[in-house]
């Protein structure tokens, strides 16, 4: 009998407290004797039924008893809210703010970095051939593991390679194209090309219409597929979009269906318009024919997602796969040749997530975003709780009176609790649409960096865990101390501290200073991270760069097809180039392959004359072939010998020019003037002699070390690259010639026209590559000044309400004699100590934080003392301030008033 | 006359109701209500303990029935059972629940859906 009722006092546990309290005693006792009665008459049937129903209660009555409380202390909450509409209306935006800014940064994070592609069938099923990091394409040779395949590549393993069930190809890069809907203007719309399996291996149905087929890999099917974006905006949705005729580059090609909506296509973080088949690329990409290759480049472009068949492991696909593309590498080049090209190899890779440009790009500087917007969300929490201690010691004669009436401590800590989590729900709600609202300015600022990211919002499970987490968690950083404090009150000693007029506890003080030394030292680490990327950003902008970038303009222009015909590019060059430089106010220009900041790439194994060949073979250089005057024209110091001249031709001796590192790589000290360089590719040797040493110039990156590199006269080396940028130096500001060289092109050649050129200043190509960072520290700076903001009231704030609890020991003070500037002193020195503290915890937050963000400064070491020094002096600062402010009132308090009131 | 309080009410759930009807004649305790209200209907109705206090609590807020603060029989001699009473709240709420049923049944006699008394 005594088992069984200790069964069933152990089943009263899920009832609510407050009700098990109020009645578990009478159901113990009832049930005892429900039992005894039960067990007497020996009607065992009747005692089984009796724990069915306890048992049954369980699952029914005591939810019902639960939610009764729960809904009990909501109303009580929602009435105390209403009570104090600023306090809650305050305390409900900055949480919305806090949550909002962390759940948009969240949800762009997992965005990129993790989320699998949006609409497309079982991404978990993706497999990726090539390297999902890279854009772009290469024209040449690659060793190692393949960044992109080439069309003839792509087409020999989707029918040779048997251990996919389906291949498709998109290429890596998206174009931006000038297309005309119907014979309008021109409008600026993004795509890509994509093989006629992509719809299918993606397991994409088309929301109208119909999408590509295998057909479409055969002759040159003029068809577009459209998104369902581009369909709304462009076309408001309209059915009769099918059918419609687009041009793009003077290609007619008629729209055949549309994609569902969501579905953004292979590549993370990048939404085309519409996609067309990659037979199409000769028409409508410049460049050439990158559907035929031949000997000695390869030309590779394209990425390659496929399925594996069932059964089939990623070890067996890769093999397979690697099997049919030596094979295919052993035609191309030519069995005698295959030692050389056969460290090239496949490599496969979950798919996913997709191909993404900008995953490697943009994760570090997410990440950190992701972590000072938590640090903010914290410092919010710590002011808010800093808010409800002042607000719960307002309190304390309500609490007490209920402490004395009997009320349950429990129940009060659970209806505080229920309190803070209701703050948190409505500030979680409210931050849904914050971070719908800072998802869209955060993609913009993003873009600035990678002009093709493109995200939209979506409310996935993810993300939704993540409010929610959020918003626990604040509840629980915000409400506890808080709630602690309120329950250990003491009714007696509060009921008379109420009567005489004194508010707040020393231990609630005590707390209140704790959370305000926390987010001291919560700030110092913001602070010290936006002013390093400040610093970075500001040497980014003023890098040494080696050469002059005022006043350039640099002008790109596609050869397109008159490339192949060498006599004619040099005349066209030369003639370009001649004319350019005669254009009123333009003071000098020459032309290179690479030209500045594109991200060009160009290397040539090379031997030096007088140092022998490596243990490996050779050794690589980067170099560029560059038009007459260059160093002139771009003002990198000349050290020894010549620029390059008009003279050096096709024809004449061939030249080179190197620059510091070159020498000091290849050359060790010997004077390098007469030296010879000879390039080998493919077993074509061919020597320049060096005429010149020049400054070190940072051409291609502004981050990086220079390059050795060596400079060829572009008519000495042919190129099948088809575009040469000209760089021009204007005498005013670069943007002012530009219709002149338009101008200039044409009746250069009857195949181009000035819409082949593609002018801007150096600076639009420079933004991009410190945009990032730009980005970054703007957002640093905004969320060091808010968490110093917080810090601040919240300092102000604390010593207010201790000034205000201490008035009349101050005015006993100063009925004594003291003076106010002593008073100002004293409170000065009290908070001494919580700075020194808060100061200190903050500089070890900052040096680990600095460290994380190392990778990401230029210019500026992670512990640079100044930055270290100007932080914590702005922090010092503003914190003296919030307490001179209360201090200063003490000062001025009038000991008779003062003393009248106690 | 109808009170909007009183018709918030109702219609009262069948706990609620058979404890009234067991608190009618006299003050109870809960294993009273409870073997009360099993004597009348024969065993029918068998009130666990979690039902008839959460009903109880529920019925006490409402105002339906009050608690004594002491023990109406003075030979008991176990302190710790609570006894309940209806208060008069709760009688005309009772009385209001029987009046809606009394309805109920004489509009399924008009139509003869059963036979009439």
């Amino acid at each position: 009998m005594r088992r069984a009722k200790a069964v069933y006092r152990t089943l009263l546990y899920g009832y609510p407290a407050p009700f098990r309290h109020e009645y578990g005693q009478q159901m113990c006792l009832m049930f005892a004797e429900q039992l005894s009665e039960a067990r007497r008459t020996r009607a065992w049937r009747n005692e089984t039924a009796l724990w069915l129903h306890a048992a049954r209660d369980l699952f029914t009555v005591a939810p019902r008893e639960h939610w009764h409380v729960i809904s009990q202390d909501l109303r009580y909450a929602l009435r105390t809210m209403a009570v104090k509409p600023a306090f809650t209306t305050v305390a409900i935006l900055s949480l919305a703010v806090g949550i909002g800014a962390n759940t948009a940064i969240f949800s762009v994070w997992n965005g990129v970095l993790y989320a699998p592609l949006p609409g497309v069938h079982r991404p978990e099923g993706l497999v990726l051939v090539t390297d999902p990091g890279a854009s772009g394409m290469l024209r040449g040779r690659m060793s190692g593991a393949r960044r992109w395949l080439s069309y003839a590549e792509f087409e020999r393993l989707r029918d040779h390679a048997t251990g996919f069930s389906g291949l498709m190809a998109s290429q890596s890069r998206l174009n931006t194209w000038q297309v005309r809907v119907d014979g309008g203007e021109p409008e600026e719309t993004s795509g890509r090309l994509v093989s006629g399996g992509f719809f299918a291996v993606l397991g994409v149905h088309p929301a109208i219409g119909r999408l590509f087929t295998t057909t479409e890999d055969r002759g040159e099917p003029a068809f577009a597929v459209v998104s369902h974006a581009y369909w709304q905006r462009r076309f408001d949705g309209r059915p009769d979009v099918l059918g419609k005729t687009l041009i793009v580059r003077d290609t007619p090609v008629s729209i055949i269906g549309v994609t569902p909506a969501g579905f953004a296509g292979e590549t993370s973080g990048q939404q085309p318009d519409l996609w067309l088949p990659l037979r199409l690329q000769p028409r409508v990409l410049p460049g050439g024919d990158w559907l035929h290759e031949k000997l000695p480049d390869l030309v590779m472009w394209l990425h390659a997602f496929g399925r594996l068949k069932p059964g089939i492991t990623y070890a067996q696909a890769e093999a397979q796969a690697n099997a049919v593309f030596r094979a295919g590498l052993g035609s191309f080049y030519g069995t005698e040749r295959q030692d050389e090209v056969l460290d090239q190899r496949l490599r496969l890779q979950p798919g996913a997530r997709g191909a993404s440009a900008s995953r490697d790009e943009l994760s570090s500087s997410l990440t950190m975003l992701l972590a000072s917007a938590g640090l903010l969300l914290l410092i919010t929490c710590a002011n808010l709780a800093n808010l409800l201690l002042a607000r719960g010691a307002a309190r304390h004669p309500e609490i007490a009176v209920r402490v004395a009436l009997g009320a349950n401590r429990q129940r009060l800590l659970r209806q505080l609790v229920t309190e803070s989590l209701a703050l948190a729900t409505m500030g979680g709600i409210a931050a849904i649409a914050i971070a719908y609202g800072m998802h869209g300015a955060l993609v913009r600022m993003l873009q600035e960096a990678e002009p093709r990211f493109s995200m939209g919002f979506a409310f996935t499970l993810p993300v939704l865990v993540f409010v929610l987490a959020a918003t626990l968690m604040a509840a629980l950083v915000f409400g506890a101390l808080p709630a602690w404090h309120v329950t250990r009150i003491d009714p007696g000693s509060r009921l008379k501290d109420s009567s005489r007029g004194t508010i707040g506890s020393a231990s609630e003080l005590r707390s209140g200073r704790w959370l305000v030394g926390a987010q001291l030292a919560l700030s110092l680490p913001l602070l010290v991270g936006a002013g390093l990327l400040v610093r970075t950003v500001d040497n980014l902008q003023r890098p040494h760069l080696g050469f002059d970038a005022e006043r350039l303009l640099l002008a790109r222009v596609d050869l397109g097809a008159i490339v192949q015909d060498t006599a004619r590019r040099d005349r066209v060059l030369r003639e370009l180039l001649g004319r350019i430089q005669r254009i009123p106010g333009v003071e000098a220009a020459s032309f290179s392959q690479l030209g500045l900041f594109s991200g060009g790439l160009s290397t040539a194994g090379i031997e030096v004359s007088g140092s022998a060949p490596t243990a490996t073979g050779g050794r690589d250089s980067a170099l560029d072939r560059v038009g007459a005057d260059y160093f002139t024209t771009l003002r990198i110091p000349i050290l020894r010998g010549r620029d390059i001249s008009e003279s050096d031709r096709a024809d004449t001796h061939r030249v080179c020019i190197v620059n510091e590192m070159f020498v000091r790589e290849h050359f060790g000290g010997r004077d390098p003037l007469g030296m010879r360089v000879t390039t080998v590719d493919d077993g074509v040797r061919t020597t320049y002699e060096v005429v010149g040493v020049v400054g070190d110039a940072r051409t291609q990156s502004v981050r990086d070390d220079v390059e050795p590199r060596f400079f060829v006269p572009a008519e000495q080396r042919p190129s099948s690259g088809t575009s040469r940028t000209f760089l021009i130096r204007t005498a005013s500001r670069a943007g002012s010639v530009i219709p002149a060289v338009r101008d200039a092109m044409d009746g250069v050649d009857a195949r181009l026209s000035s819409s082949d050129l593609d002018p801007a200043s150096i600076e639009e190509h420079m933004a991009p590559l410190t945009a990032d960072e730009r980005t970054i520290a703007r957002l640093a700076v905004v969320f060091g000044t808010v968490a110093l903001t917080l810090a601040a009231i919240g300092l102000y704030g604390v010593l207010s309400y201790g000034i205000t609890r201490r008035s009349s020991e101050i005015a006993i003070r100063m009925a004594l004699g003291a003076h106010s500037r002593g008073i100002i002193a004293m409170i000065l020195r009290e908070t001494a100590g919580l700075l020194v503290a808060g100061l200190l915890v903050g500089s070890a937050l900052a040096y680990v934080g600095s460290r994380m963000i190392a990778s990401r400064l230029y210019g500026v070491a992670p512990q640079d003392p100044l930055t270290l020094t100007l932080a914590t002096g702005v922090l010092l600062f503003v914190a003296l301030i919030a307490t001179y402010l209360p201090a200063r009132r003490a000062s001025r308090v009038d000991p008779m008033t003062a003393l009248h009131q106690v | 006359m109808s009170d909007p309080k009183i018709d918030s009410l109702l219609p009262l759930p069948t706990a609620v109701f058979h404890i009234l009807i067991a608190l009618a004649d006299r003050d109870r305790h809960g294993y009273s209500i409870m073997q009360d209200v099993a004597a009348r209907t024969g065993g029918a109705v068998q009130l666990s303990a979690g039902t008839l206090y959460s009903s109880i609590r529920r019925m006490l807020e409402q105002g339906l029935i009050e608690e004594l603060t002491k023990s109406p029989d003075p030979s008991s001699t176990d302190e710790r059972r609570r006894y309940y009473r209806l208060a008069r709240f709760g009688r005309r709420v009772a009385a209001a629940e029987v009046a809606r049923l009394n309805a109920l049944v004489q509009q399924a006699r008009a139509t003869g859906l059963v036979p009439g008394a």
